[in-house]
């Protein structure tokens, strides 16, 4: 093989290398590249990890570097807002009960009826056009493809598009690929999430036109369809898109997930 | 061999360090301006390989077809190796625009895999907001990075030299 490919010039080396490139092309569509794909995945997954904890750690010094100067100036500007702060800790106390009543009425709690698995986000894609991410679970760990995946308390992220052995490949509700069945949390109005063109922001269309529709109002799942459970909060309403003559109305929406700062997600394997 | 080995660092940080440091920004497609440096210096045949190689390794991280990335890589290789930096060591006007010619070639293979595959994206939005910005930022650093990988070509290359002298003395 060796001596097959120092044979050939540069002209034969590109056609050769291009045609193994559409052989697995086919492969790959009709779904017969699996173990050259678990091969790769198997290899590149950990290191992917490492590299993925190294950056995070090199990000975090060099934030931390880059604050050392103004750490003084933070800090006579702390002392002045601990003094305010301390005056709206009644206000917090008060908030933090209004959040528990929301939190109750979003039925975030009945996650524990949920079977869920951690997974960490070990790489992104490649071209940055498509938001995807990539986890370090797998078939092996009992995933399977549509299981949906989520952050914290239930704010919802997306779900496993492709599955590999050792790890699994999640769009997250950015893309415009995904379509998350919806309702306004105040109105209970249904509409559908899906992700502006190149992943630019999330857009709730098909929102009846008699609909109130109010800025922040929680938009939440409604677990229509087979993907996600409902309930989920998925973000909150920014502007509001109303023309006379159409059937339904539009609104931007805030995403309740900080996708660039995507490390730890939960996947709902079972609900 | 250490080239390689420099790819594949690059594709892990195409992965993990770029879209951290980016964030929602475009982000810079560093094997890209890597393969299109090297082809460009030193000509295709270890390009190619390079190319090759490094597509294979994200394939798993993309959406699309197992497959595309390697032939992407490999055809922009083949592409750019066509006229080297050698016989444009006069002209640098014209290395930045053949290295912009096969970054704009990139961005439309990208293009049109994607749109085939039915994700759905206008050919104005993703010119305007992904293609574009992306061909300008890696053109940019292929300008500024040749400098450092001719430097790394002539190290290397002094390096073998010094081997084989001191192969034949033994």
């Amino acid at each position: 093989m060796f001596l097959f490919w120092k044979s050939l010039n540069n002209f034969g080396k590109a056609i050769f290398l291009i045609l193994f490139s559409i052989l697995v092309i086919f492969l790959s569509e009709v779904r017969a590249d699996f173990l050259l794909r678990n091969a790769i995945d198997t290899v590149s997954v950990p290191i992917a990890q490492l590299f993925h904890g190294v950056s995070r750690r090199v990000l975090e010094v060099g934030t931390f570097v880059g604050s050392i100067g103004s750490l003084n100036r933070e800090n006579k500007l702390l002392e002045s807002r601990v003094e305010i702060l301390e005056s709206q800790e009644a206000r917090v106390e008060e908030l933090t009960l209004e959040n528990d009543q929301l939190r109750s009425q979003l039925s975030l709690k009945q996650k524990e009826g949920y079977t869920m698995l951690d997974a960490r986000v070990v790489a992104r894609e490649p071209a940055g056009v498509v938001r995807v991410v990539t986890i370090d679970r797998g078939e092996q760990d009992g995933i399977t493809e549509k299981m949906p995946v989520v952050v914290s308390d239930g704010l919802l992220v997306g779900y496993v598009r492709d599955v590999y052995s050792k790890s699994a490949r999640v769009s997250l509700i950015l893309d415009p690929t995904v379509e998350v069945p919806s309702k306004l949390q105040q109105s209970r109005a249904d509409g559908i999430v899906k992700g502006q063109e190149l992943g630019q922001g999330l857009i709730m269309d098909l929102i009846p036109q008699g609909v109130e529709v109010a800025r922040n109002n929680l938009v939440v799942t409604s677990g229509i369809g087979d993907i996600f459970p409902s309930g989920l909060l998925v973000g909150y309403v920014q502007a509001v898109y109303r023309e006379p003559n159409a059937i339904f109305q539009k609104a931007d929406i805030l995403p309740a997930v900080d996708f660039d700062r995507l490390e730890l997600v939960t996947v709902i394997t079972g609900y | 061999m250490i080239i390689i080995l420099i790819g594949l660092v690059l594709c892990f940080l195409q992965i993990t360090f770029v879209p951290q440091v980016a964030g929602p920004a475009i982000v810079i497609d560093l094997v890209a301006v890597f393969i299109l440096t090297w082809s460009m210096i030193r000509g295709g045949n270890e390009a190619l390989l390079l190319g090759f190689i490094c597509g294979l390794i994200l394939s798993p991280f993309s959406t699309l077809h197992f497959g595309f990335l390697p032939l992407f890589y490999t055809l922009i290789a083949f592409g750019s190796s066509l006229v080297t930096a050698d016989h444009m060591q006069q002209l640098p006007w014209v290395r930045i625009a053949w290295a912009g010619v096969w970054c704009f070639v990139l961005e439309l293979m990208l293009y049109l895999t994607y749109v085939f595959s039915g994700y759905p994206a206008t050919i104005g939005g993703y010119g305007l907001h992904t293609a574009l910005p992306r061909m300008l930022i890696n053109t940019g650093a292929i300008t500024i990075i040749t400098p450092v990988c001719m430097l790394l070509r002539d190290t290397l290359s002094h390096q073998t030299v010094i081997g084989i002298k001191h192969h034949d003395s033994t």
